[in-house]
């Protein structure tokens, strides 16, 4: 059984094209796995490399970063839509959210809705943040 | 619900936004190989700490990063190693920031981690804890310190692991490496006390070279045994590694040791074949002999292993 095992794993490592394998190994691209401990906070991206991570990490960003609408019910029959990207520092600016907020809830209310109150966060030299209550008809 | 299911569990229903900054990873390493231990030759598949993890970082503010890590061994062949289908490996949660990094959980102590890569054969049956070393330890309740990116080339590891037990001494391992990437020079030394067992000390010397396409590693090791039960005795291990071709490697180690068996020797001759950067196919052959054996112990395999 050995001999024939040692024999198989030469003819087959001698045997397979090498034109099958193409790239150079990247030293600087680590895998996540292959990370060492102390460089936790800094391990180059080409390590986050699996579909998963991707899948994960955009939830992330929509959830935490709120770059997309994000919405959240509240007592099971108002919902709040809000879009956050900057703080609004013009009335064109204010327009503009307003009419996107109004879009977002459209779709998620085919049939019509009620807003039942805007609410205004205050930033950094009197910019605006603006969110919709609302509730579909 | 068994104990090793419980952490993947809790993480299926945290929401996403409770991880700053979460990386799925592991590495799934299978290999078919024929053992003959004792002169009993038995065909065996076996799983060679195949391992999925979450690994993740959050920015505090002022350079101060909040970091953890959790990661457990699986069985990809038959799913059961003591009866648990995930073991734990690595587990810890730090602060990482100007002053270094602080870690505190369960995890490799700095002499093992100290090897490097100089064990060409890691994880598989020429592994160095096979005949060479037992100071090759994952460590509980254990807190430990690493100096700052700051010092270059040089970096120091003290760690502290309590015995959590008033009768037994706590431990204490600590490492100091020198490691120019572009000189491609490794050298470290580490040492262990009360680490392995109350009463022991080990000391490690590893050095490892890159020339090229070729890597060479040295690795010594001295365990006083003093009050405990373990061996008196030193062991030592080289190896070397030659790319032969983009997708080509091929592998030779030698080592002797009293350290686990009286006048160990083991050594191994394997080759890797790259498929992809994350995929490759592997070989190896590995013997063993020692004064206790009455028989030599070999083995011969194939495997695969992917990395994610």
């Amino acid at each position: 059984m050995k001999p024939f095992l040692i024999s198989s794993l030469l003819a087959f490592f001698l045997a397979f094209p090498t034109w099958a394998y193409a790239q150079e190994d990247d030293e600087d691209c680590v895998y996540a796995v292959d990370i060492e401990d102390e460089d936790m906070s800094d391990y180059n991206i080409c390590g986050k490399n699996s579909g998963i991570n991707k899948i994960l990490n955009d939830l992330m960003d929509d959830s935490a970063k709120g770059s997309t609408a994000s919405k959240e019910f509240k007592e099971n029959v108002e919902k709040v839509a809000e879009v956050k990207v900057d703080w609004l520092k013009s009335p064109e600016a204010l327009s503009k959210r307003r009419f996107e907020l109004l879009q977002l809830i459209a779709r998620e209310c085919p049939k019509g809705f009620e807003v039942k109150g805007e609410k205004y966060a205050v930033g950094p030299n009197n910019a605006l943040d603006l969110q919709f209550d609302y509730r579909c008809n | 619900m068994k104990k090793a299911l419980l952490p993947l569990a809790i993480a299926a229903v945290l929401p996403m936004s409770a991880f700053a900054d979460v990386t799925v990873y592991g590495k799934a390493n299978v290999s078919l190989q024929s053992t003959d231990e004792g002169g009993d030759r038995i065909t065996e598949l076996v799983s060679n700490a195949s391992r999925i993890g979450f690994k993740g970082k959050e920015d505090l503010g002022n350079g101060l990063k909040a970091i953890y890590k959790f990661e457990y061994e699986t069985q990809i062949d038959d799913g059961d190693k003591s009866g648990q289908t995930f073991t734990q490996r690595n587990i810890y949660v730090g602060l990482e920031g100007g002053f270094g990094q602080v870690i505190a959980g369960k995890f490799d102590t700095p002499l093992k981690k100290a090897q490097k890569k100089v064990d060409l054969f890691n994880d598989l049956e020429g592994d160095i804890k096979s005949i060479i070393t037992k100071s090759d330890n994952r460590t509980s309740n254990t807190v430990q310190y690493t100096t700052p990116k700051s010092w270059g080339p040089i970096q120091a590891k003290v760690a502290y692991v309590a015995s959590e037990d008033d009768d037994v001494d706590n431990g204490v391992s600590s490492s100091v490496a020198y490691n120019d990437k572009d000189a491609g020079v490794y050298l470290a030394v580490a040492y262990d006390q009360d680490v392995e067992k109350e009463g022991a000390d080990v000391v490690r010397a590893v050095g490892q070279f890159k020339l090229s396409s070729l890597q060479l590693g040295v690795l010594w090791e001295d365990q006083d045994a003093g009050t405990s039960s373990l061996r008196d005795g030193d062991g030592w291990v080289v190896s070397a590694k030659l790319k032969a071709s983009k997708t080509v490697a091929l592998k030779a180690q030698y080592g002797q040791s009293d350290i686990v068996k009286e006048d160990g020797k083991t050594w191994s001759l394997g080759m890797d074949y790259k498929l992809s950067k994350k995929t490759k196919l592997y070989g190896f052959y590995t013997h063993e002999e020692a004064d206790n054996l009455t028989e030599d112990n070999d083995y011969a395999g194939i495997g695969i292993e992917m990395k994610f």
